[in-house]
């Protein structure tokens, strides 16, 4: 087939035509590719043709190619249509069906691709490890690692030098700052060493470096020495060793097999590499993607460095910026060799949008910084179908955040009512933090609840509080810790109160279903009859289990919300039986065992670690529901952080939280810290304030690039005051010159 | 200004698009048809089993045969190249895999339960290795094909190239192997003959996925029981029993694969119906013991005729 043919089957089954950048893209043969493809621009199209064209017409193994995406769902989405499209050719042409298989192509997030490729090519060095995922790693860094537990002053200048990693609010000495009579807590330390350990990995931090810099980094090599070990001991692996893991791989014999073929169809070598959301990528995943395609330079990255959003997880725009010149600094060849397209017509916003957030990502001087944004961007070019007179980029108001959402949830209400939209799943509210608590979420979700307008908001954070978890926890832990005893030797009183939460929560049930309770007061007899030290015949599975088999929890467990809980439940309690014993492998906590000193009890160590290990990070890292759906369902309205809307769309999209200012957090400082160890030196440098600035312009620039027919702010008129950085230019005049105040 | 400045508009809500769901034979399928609430609560609803049973004996044979056909190709040290291991390198890698396994805390129950396992696999390199490890194809093939509304999935233990067969136009010369840890089931009993017919389909889906990946037939499945080797007096020949060939160079083989895939079929329908309103209730019929023993759900199900007694700390 030649591409002409294929531009042609893909015009039919659309209706429309390729702009001429699309097609380029589509149509480039070899050599570094880097797209820059603004939002609306039909990114995810170009790359699913881009594919065909390399399968169909370059007669391309489909397993020779790599594609990656940030998440498992755009993974499954990219490839939906990969396969759609390619059903579509075989009816055209049905003797290319038995030829080729695109089955074969390895799409996936770069992390599981990670995973299989090494598992396919029996890497021995990744056999049998247990991939970590972040409860997992936090359960494990908690009970092992020498930075969370190490009791003497040894960590203490690290602790001072990573102040902000450390310090916080302490809820048993009621401050912030810790000392060397009281180190910080062992949570704070967990959460910190999980950042910084992460970060050494996903910046590719040169230990060796590391070695000759000044106190402390001494200390922070020791501490991730030890991390390291253990993790080996206990075949651990976290996601971004996972990643180093893979690096590594590629240069053993196997990895080379896969890199560079045997010449056979099994192994057929990696020949591109096509990489989405490339603004995301850190440090060790950009090493990966060059290494992937040093011998052919067939690489092809596609983002906006505009809509970067992860650098907490390592991720620096930078990549992005720079893919060229890392292009040449790797693959030894000149910057012409590289070609660049920028994708910047956008098809899905009312133009009056578009210039919008144009004109907002443009008006800040640190945007206009050299290494800020890609050199040489073309303003955005609206060719969408929505048009319009109407205030398509407005905002409602309120003396108080309670009146604004009270304005906002009136006007959903009128919209629908109206007809104007269908559904509510047809609006969208974003925010930086979605619990559901006054200053955030809250008034909104009750706002719009007390209309009869349902929400959706699965990352609310109170997975603990409803009656099927909470009753579940209260019901196990009448159990095993009857008379609390070890709670009361607990600390922090949010450990203490929740607990006390569950308990009334699970007594309140049981007064109504004796068999629940009948079932608990015997399993607390039958415990304690057995002797000290002595194992018990069911795991904390098992008590789960049992207690899930009795009223009411047998018919919650087929209630459609309250039933996925549960088994989230159940995940966490398997999580927690699988970290193994400091010091012994494969040992499982899961197992329970009573006391040695005390008759009649489960172990009182057991019970402290449960409470202080997992209760501790659950009630202070709060749990989000599992996201079952999808999409939205279509009666609600969803609730979402700006993250959670990434690479989404909606009709209306309402933004509340202008009043932002820049934050040095710990992602920007950390980076900072580490910035002259890394193994390749950075090629764009900021100061942390300037970073923290950009990534809150781009923070608010990504959501509202999702409105479609409108954008509308929410914002109580206390925060209509200039100097914040929703704002276009920080200016108010020139934000209520360009957004129109609706009234109620 | 207020909604009525919108008046203009009149948005149609964007259909959904449903996307495809991949099947897997062994996974969804065979685990569905076993109990369907079961499959509902461990497989979508993300339950966690409490114990996972048998998990240790399977894995430890599947990854120790890995490494012989690898030590056999040289990809684990160049200079073993078309050897066949020796008992000892046999054992060394299995401690290695078992090691690995261990801490991870997935251990044999006992030590006689080790032993068979070194002992089964020493028995295989011995007979089988000769013959099987210098015509190995490929090692857990992926195997995926587009049935229209959804993705239909399977993972072949090994292929092996059968040279000695004469060419066919319409059959490759390979056989599908798949290792099963356990011995040839005992069709006296009912639950025996269906588990038999259960591998059965299952090799009959695995030479379609094949077929349509490669464009013919492989010639023949083989199912081969592992634990029939364990207690063999004979160490130069096969047990009869350990294993079961399935044909596929046979006269009604489309019509037997057309069933396996209507099966196939038909149980995605039933559990795709069972996934739009996510209902998973119990079997009408009770499942069998070996699958209710093992189920979480047990201590309160309606498809049990006799309940499993409460059980205490």
């Amino acid at each position: 087939m030649d591409i002409n043919e294929l531009i042609g089957i893909v015009k039919n089954i659309q209706g429309y035509d390729l702009d001429s950048q699309q097609e380029k893209v589509v149509k480039h043969g070899k050599g570094p590719l880097w797209v820059v493809a603004g939002p609306g621009s039909g990114k995810t199209e170009v790359l699913v043709l881009r594919t065909l064209k390399l399968v169909f017409v370059d007669n391309l193994l489909p397993s020779s190619i790599i594609i990656t995406t940030f998440t498992e769902k755009a993974a499954n989405n990219l490839f939906e249509r990969i396969l759609n499209y390619t059903n579509l050719i075989f009816k055209e042409y049905p003797e290319l069906e038995s030829k080729i298989d695109v089955h074969g192509l390895k799409i996936g997030t770069l992390h599981s691709l990670c995973n299989d490729i090494m598992l396919e090519n029996k890497n021995q060095a990744y056999e049998n490890y247990k991939l970590l995922d972040e409860l997992e790693q936090y359960l494990f860094i908690f009970e092992h690692s020498d930075l969370a537990n190490e009791r003497s002053s040894k960590y203490c200048p690290l602790f001072e030098k990573f102040e902000y990693l450390f310090s916080g609010f302490d809820p048993v000495t009621n401050t912030f700052r810790w000392n060397k009579e009281r180190l910080p807590n062992k949570w704070r330390r967990t959460n910190a060493s999980i950042k910084l350990f992460n970060r050494m990995v996903e910046n590719l931090i040169d230990l060796e470096k590391l070695k000759d810099a000044e106190e402390p980094y001494d200390l922070v090599i020791c501490a991730y020495n030890d991390y390291v070990t253990k993790l080996e001991e206990h075949r651990r692996c976290d996601f971004a060793h996972l990643q180093k893991k893979f690096l590594e791989f590629l240069d053993t014999p196997l990895g080379l097999r896969f890199l560079n073929g045997d010449g056979t169809e099994t192994h057929p070598g990696v020949k591109y590499v096509l990489v989405d959301e490339y603004q995301d990528t850190n440090p060790i995943q950009e090493e990966i993607y060059l290494k992937l395609s040093k011998g052919t330079h067939n690489l092809c990255v596609v983002g906006d460095d505009d809509q970067a959003l992860y650098r907490f997880r390592g991720g620096t725009v930078d990549c992005m910026v720079t893919f060229k010149q890392a292009c040449v600094n790797t693959f030894g060849i000149k910057p012409d060799d590289v070609t660049v397209i920028f994708l910047n017509t956008n098809y899905r916003s009312h133009p009056d949008i578009v210039y919008y957030y144009d004109d907002y990502i443009k008006s800040f001087p640190s945007m206009r910084l050299e290494g800020a944004r890609v050199e040489y961007k073309p303003p955005l070019d609206p060719k969408g179908k929505i048009s319009g007179d109407y205030p398509s980029v407005a905002y409602i108001t309120g003396k108080t955040i309670n009146e604004t959402a009270e304005n906002f949830a009136i006007f959903v209400e009128d919209l629908i009512k109206n007809e104007i939209i269908e559904k509510p799943s047809q609006c969208a509210l974003l925010m930086r933090s979605v619990r559901e608590s006054a200053r955030n979420a809250g008034p909104f979700a009750e706002a719009l609840r007390n209309r009869g307008i349902s929400v959706y908001n699965p990352r609310s954070k109170n997975f603990l509080e409803h009656e099927e978890t909470a009753g579940i926890l209260g019901a196990f832990i009448s159990i095993i810790d009857p008379d609390l005893s070890a709670l009361e030797s607990v600390g922090p009183p949010n450990i203490k109160n929740m607990v006390h939460f569950w308990i009334n929560e699970y007594k309140e049930i049981a007064d109504k279903y004796p068999d629940l309770s009948n079932y608990v007061n015997k399993s607390v007899e039958s415990i304690s009859k057995i002797p000290l030290d002595n194992w018990i015949k069911v795991n904390i599975l098992d008590i789960f289990y049992h207690i899930l088999a009795h009223e009411p929890f047998n018919e919650w467990r087929d209630d459609v919300e309250k039933t996925y809980r549960l088994g989230q439940l159940s995940k966490i309690f398997e999580t927690y039986a699988s970290v193994p014993y400091p010091g012994f492998p494969g040992s499982d906590r899961g197992e329970l065992r009573t006391g040695k000193t005390e008759d009649g009890t489960i172990s009182f160590g057991w019970r402290k670690t449960f409470y202080y290990a997992l209760i501790g990070l659950l009630v202070s890292a709060g749990l989000d529901d599992p996201e079952i759906e999808i999409l939205t369902p279509p009666d609600h309205l969803p609730i979402m952080t700006v993250h959670q809307s990434k690479g989404l769309e909606f009709p209306f999209v309402f933004v509340y939280g202008l009043k932002q200012k820049p934050r040095l957090d710990d992602s920007i400082l950390l980076e900072d810290a580490f910035l002259n160890f890394r193994k390749k030196p950075p090629l764009v440098n900021f100061t942390p304030e300037e970073r923290a600035e950009q990534d809150l312009i781009r923070f608010y620039y990504v959501a509202y690039s999702r409105a479609q027919y409108a954008l509308i702010h929410l914002v109580p008129k206390v925060h209509l005051s200039s100097g914040f950085f929703g704002f276009i230019g920080k200016k108010i005049i020139d934000f209520k010159e360009k957004a129109k105040e609706l009234g109620a | 200004m207020s909604w009525r400045d919108y008046d203009c508009l009149n948005i149609p809500l964007k259909s959904s698009v449903q996307m495809k769901n991949k099947y897997s034979i062994t996974s969804d399928i065979l685990s569905f048809q076993l109990c369907r609430r079961q499959y509902g609560f461990f497989g979508v609803r993300g339950y966690q089993p409490a114990h996972v049973v048998q998990y240790w004996y399977g894995t430890i044979l599947h990854q120790v045969l890995d490494k012989l056909h690898m030590h056999y190709q040289g990809l684990l040290d160049e200079s073993t190249v078309e050897r066949i291991p020796t008992d000892e390198e046999v054992e060394i890698y299995f401690n290695a895999v078992d090691d690995s396994l261990r801490a991870r805390g997935i251990r044999a129950i006992n030590s006689s339960l080790r032993k068979t396992a070194i002992n089964v696999l020493k028995i295989f390199n011995a007979l089988e290795g000769p013959k099987l490890y210098p015509n190995v194809i490929d090692t857990e093939c992926d195997l995926q094909s587009d049935q229209g509304n959804y993705i239909l999935h399977g993972v072949v233990d090994l292929l092996k190239e059968i040279s000695m067969a004469k060419y066919t136009k319409d059959y490759d010369k390979v056989e599908i192997w798949d290792y099963k840890g356990t011995k040839f089931p005992d069709l006296s009993i009912k639950y025996g003959q269906e588990k038999l017919d259960r591998y059965v389909f299952q090799m009959l889906v695995y030479a379609e996925l094949y077929k349509l990946k490669n464009g013919k037939y492989p010639l023949k499945g083989k199912l081969y029981f592992m634990n029939e080797l364990f207690g063999n007096s004979n160490a130069n020949e096969t047990p009869p029993e350990a294993v079961y060939v399935v044909e596929f160079r046979d006269r009604d083989i489309n019509e037997k694969i057309n069933s396996a895939l209507n099966l196939f079929s038909n149980t995605v329908t039933e559990i795709e119906s069972n996934l739009k309103y996510d209902r998973w209730d119990p079997p009408e019929q009770q499942p069998d013991k070996e699958t209710c023993d093992i189920c979480d759900l047990r201590w309160n199900c309606s498809a049990l005729t006799k309940k499993y007694p409460m059980r205490y700390p």
